[in-house]
């Protein structure tokens, strides 16, 4: 009966959290263990790792490609880059850095394709969205007004270029620092500053309904 | 960076930024990276199986765009690529076209003495031994056979030919194109196969030749006179002169025609002598016994205490206990019989790779006037797990006999000693530890064979089993599996370390690699089926989505229709609408597990299932039939609740 199939998700659940165990068991890996592991084809380091980025390099796609795209996809598409390319990751510069570049270069690949079809955000899990309707804040007229604003931000940044965008989203957004996008997009400090300097000019200028509101 | 400074001081800059740090992070669930993750790694592994398989994926070019691959290079690759694909094609041709050994060429059967040269040796009337590989048909073989012997060759699939006593034959061509046999003297009848275009079977004597076109025919050759003689059993051969250009006659069934003078005479009807009725029925008796040997058979392991019963299987005398033997699949009445003892019957069933133990305890035959009920033990080695010999305790008595008992137990074997008996008392009443103490001392008894040992082993693991220790189970069974012998045990035991693996340990990583094995090394295997649905389930706990699919889906297609199959569907249908969130492939297999199987135990689940897929794919009617056929069928079902709300919400 059902119940086979039952016991077989009820097996699988059990084998995931074992895994997940057996995960924190790992967890004291270093970074150039992790890379040892996934370069040998280990699945538990490549798990980890994607444990360890999936956050960030979440963030780094959301900031930088905005809504219209399907990010699960994108988050998967740089993971197997990762995973294909590090047995070309020699460690000159940190694993970190070396993650947000591909990542960058992933999120630029999409930003360039000309052809580009506006993908729709696919709702990978129902549960959530189910979820998240129960458990909705207190004010919607708030979270309706974010999320306008959070339109209005992400229609100003795609109408930068590429360079500018990328430069503005990792400084302003994901907090790094000049010298860090600088190793990230291998391009000189002098280079970032003004991407930063010349988007963020331009920027307020497309938003500029938004920044006088409260004068 | 002054002027950066600068900038940041800006209240428009300084509002700006405030602003994009607001924009909120998006966030998942750990569930939702969870579904991620495993798609993520599902992913992986198709690109893995695709790569590995060597699909035509790999030979996908990236298309540039027109003005970075201007039009002369596209030319010239095309150009390298047709060459190529022509290259290929001319050598695949000839490859294929080219003359190929006869692989399935064997001699199969040899009497009296009969000389035959081999790619090694000479050989002269060395009777074929079963299982020695036998010398292919080749070029410049000849046989020769001596007064009263007899040879019998198969040349390839149905094809074959027997040589009568003092016959000559030279192999002037063997391959998958031509057969050319040269007759000097004696007789060769010949059952051909239908020839394709381009294969050619001759048969060449010093005044003729003859051509086969797929038939049943007979050429000698006279020792004396050496006129050429041909008579055709079946089908058409034809026949022409050597000599004498033009003289070629069609010679059909049931007519002969000789040879006189280089000239061919005219055929005529053949008598029943011509036609060698006892070489025709050999013959046939050779490929009839070619054939058996691919009907699906078991092993039948006989032991009775004491040893040396005669067995019967179906009134057929087999030999005595202990025996083990292959034996073609299907239901059997088994009958011991022992001088001084009273006489034992069974029905049995041999499955197809399947072992069937039987341990017969004979009775001592009663006193006169005191006949007592003889107990049958009649037991199923574990490791078969499956129902293979169904004694039936209740109204088998043992045949009853008048002479006296004999008291002399020194005969009996090793299966009935008093220890395992008790040994297999204890566990029947789940003491195991007890059992396992019996058992371990047996085992270590220098008197026992390797095949008792095997046995010993086999409760050992099952003791272990029965205490809950699967570790040692799996130790046990692992010797077993490296001691045991014949492939049926082999297959059966490692099925069984499978089913530990995967249900008492949760090493599914383990029990895949085994399951591989198992389905490589025994594909006709008892629980083949089955091991494909259990590979599925295990790449699928483990979460290798792509790699289950393509279990499940080969699964499906190989077994059609079963029970088995039957949870596939379900199961596939599941990982599609649960893992992978492909509601439209979800939807297919739902559909066809509905159509296909609609007595299924699944049908209500399945109904309800699909009824859900269609609705994430926006197909809100066809969703709502599906509900309300789920309340017709099911109006008290556990999912009643849940459909009504459904609809009610739709409507």
């Amino acid at each position: 009966m059902a119940t086979d199939t039952m016991n077989l998700s009820r097996q699988k659940s059990d084998y995931m959290v074992r895994r997940s165990h057996e995960g924190k068991k790992h967890e004291h890996l270093d970074n150039e263990q992790l890379v040892d592991g996934c370069r040998a084809g280990d699945k538990h380091c490549q798990r980890l790792l994607f444990k360890k980025y999936r956050e960030t390099v979440f963030f780094v796609i959301s900031h930088t490609l905005g809504t219209n795209f399907d990010k699960d996809d994108i988050l998967q598409q740089v993971f197997i880059k990762i995973f294909k390319s590090l047995t070309g990751f020699k460690g000159l510069s940190s694993l970190d850095t070396w993650i947000y570049r591909i990542t960058t270069k992933v999120c630029i690949d999409q930003l360039r394709k000309k052809y580009r079809k506006r993908q729709l955000q696919v709702i990978r899990n129902p549960d959530v969205l189910e979820n998240r309707r129960d458990t909705t804040l207190s004010n919607p007229y708030e979270e309706r007004e974010q999320e306008e604003l959070t339109k209005q931000i992400y229609s100003g940044l795609e109408k930068l270029s590429i360079e500018k965008r990328l430069v503005i989203t990792m400084f302003e957004m994901e907090g790094f620092s000049l010298q860090e996008i600088s190793k990230i997009l291998k391009k000189p400090i002098g280079t970032i500053k003004s991407r930063l300097f010349h988007g963020r000019k331009e920027l307020a200028g497309h938003l500029r309904n938004y920044l006088n509101t409260e004068e | 960076m002054e002027t950066l400074q600068n900038q940041e001081k800006l209240p428009e800059i300084q509002r700006l930024r405030t602003l994009l740090q607001s924009v909120p992070e998006e966030t998942k669930s750990e569930h939702a990276w969870q579904a991620l993750e495993n798609s993520l790694f599902a992913r992986m592994d198709e690109m893995e199986s695709i790569r590995a398989s060597g699909s035509r994926k790999l030979f996908r070019f990236p298309v540039m765009p027109a003005a970075v691959f201007p039009q002369r290079i596209l030319g010239i690759a095309a150009a390298a690529c047709l060459v190529v694909l022509i290259g290929v094609e001319t050598f695949y041709t000839a490859y294929r076209s080219a003359p190929r050994p006869l692989a399935d060429s064997q001699i199969l059967g040899v009497k009296g003495n009969v000389t035959y040269k081999t790619h090694k040796s000479v050989y002269t009337g060395r009777p074929i031994q079963k299982g020695q590989q036998p010398p292919y048909l080749f070029k410049e073989q000849v046989f020769e056979t001596a007064a009263g012997a007899t040879c019998i060759v198969q040349i390839d699939e149905g094809s074959s030919f027997i040589l009568s006593e003092n016959t000559k034959l030279s192999v002037k061509k063997a391959d998958s194109r031509s057969i050319d046999f040269f007759l000097h003297t004696g007789s060769i009848l010949a059952s051909v196969s239908k020839r394709q275009q381009n294969q050619t079977f001759m048969i060449h004597t010093e005044d003729a030749e003859c051509k086969v076109i797929g038939t049943i025919f007979s050429v000698s050759v006279s020792p004396t006179s050496h006129r050429t003689n041909l008579t055709v059993v079946k089908g058409t051969v034809s026949i022409s002169g050597k000599k004498e250009t033009g003289s070629q006659e069609l010679v059909q069934s049931g007519q002969t025609v000789s040879v006189n003078n280089d000239k061919v005479m005219k055929p005529q009807t053949a008598t029943d002598e011509q036609i060698d009725i006892h070489a025709l029925s050999l013959l046939k008796m050779a490929e009839e016994m070619r054939a058996e040997s691919t009907v699906p058979t078991g092993l039948l392991d006989i032991a009775s205490s004491p040893e040396g019963a005669k067995i019967f299987i179906n009134e057929k005398f087999i030999g005595k206990t202990p025996l083990a033997v292959t034996y073609p699949s299907g239901n059997y009445t088994i009958t011991l019989t022992h001088p001084d003892f009273t006489t034992w019957e069974d029905r049995i069933t041999v499955k197809q790779l399947n072992s069937s133990f039987i341990t017969a305890s004979l009775q001592p035959k009663p006193e006169e006037k005191e006949p007592a009920a003889a107990k049958q033990v009649a037991r199923k080695n574990p490791s078969t797990r499956k129902k293979a010999i169904t004694p039936n305790k209740k109204d088998k008595q043992p045949k009853q006999t008048v002479q006296p008992a004999r008291k002399d137990t020194k005969d009996f074997g090793f299966i009935m000693n008093p220890a395992f008996v008790e040994a297999l008392m204890q566990m029947t009443i789940g003491e195991y530890q007890k059992a396992l103490v019996i058992l371990d001392s047996l085992k270590e008894l220098p008197e026992i064979s390797i095949t008792e040992k095997i046995r010993i082993m086999s409760k050992i693991a099952a003791c272990y089993k029965g205490m809950g220790n699967f570790e040692k189970t799996l130790r046990v069974l692992t010797r077993r599996y490296k001691e045991a012998a014949i492939d049926i045990e082999k297959a059966n035991i490692l099925w069984e370390i499978i089913n530990v693996k995967a249900n008492c340990l949760q090493d599914y990583e383990g029990a895949e690699k085994d399951i591989l094995t198992y389905i490589e090394k025994y594909p006709n295997g008892t629980w083949i089926e089955s091991a494909y649905a259990k590979l599925g389930e295990i790449q699928y706990i483990t979460g290798k989505y792509a790699k289950a699919i393509g279990t499940f889906q080969y699964h499906i297609n190989l077994f059609k229709s079963s029970d088995v199959v039957e949870k596939s569907v379900y199961t596939l249908a599941n990982i599609m609408r649960l893992d992978i969130k492909d509601y439209a492939m979800a939807v297919k297999w739902y559909t066809k597990l509905l159509e296909e199987y609609p007595g299924s135990s699944y049908y209500g689940n399945a109904l309800f299932e699909r009824a859900d897929c269609y609705e994430k794919l926006n197909r809100h009617s066809k969703a709502q039939k599906d509900y309300k056929k789920y309340l017709e069928l099911y109006p008290e079902g556990h999912l009643k609740a849940l459909c009504s709300s459904r609809l009610t919400l739709q409507e």
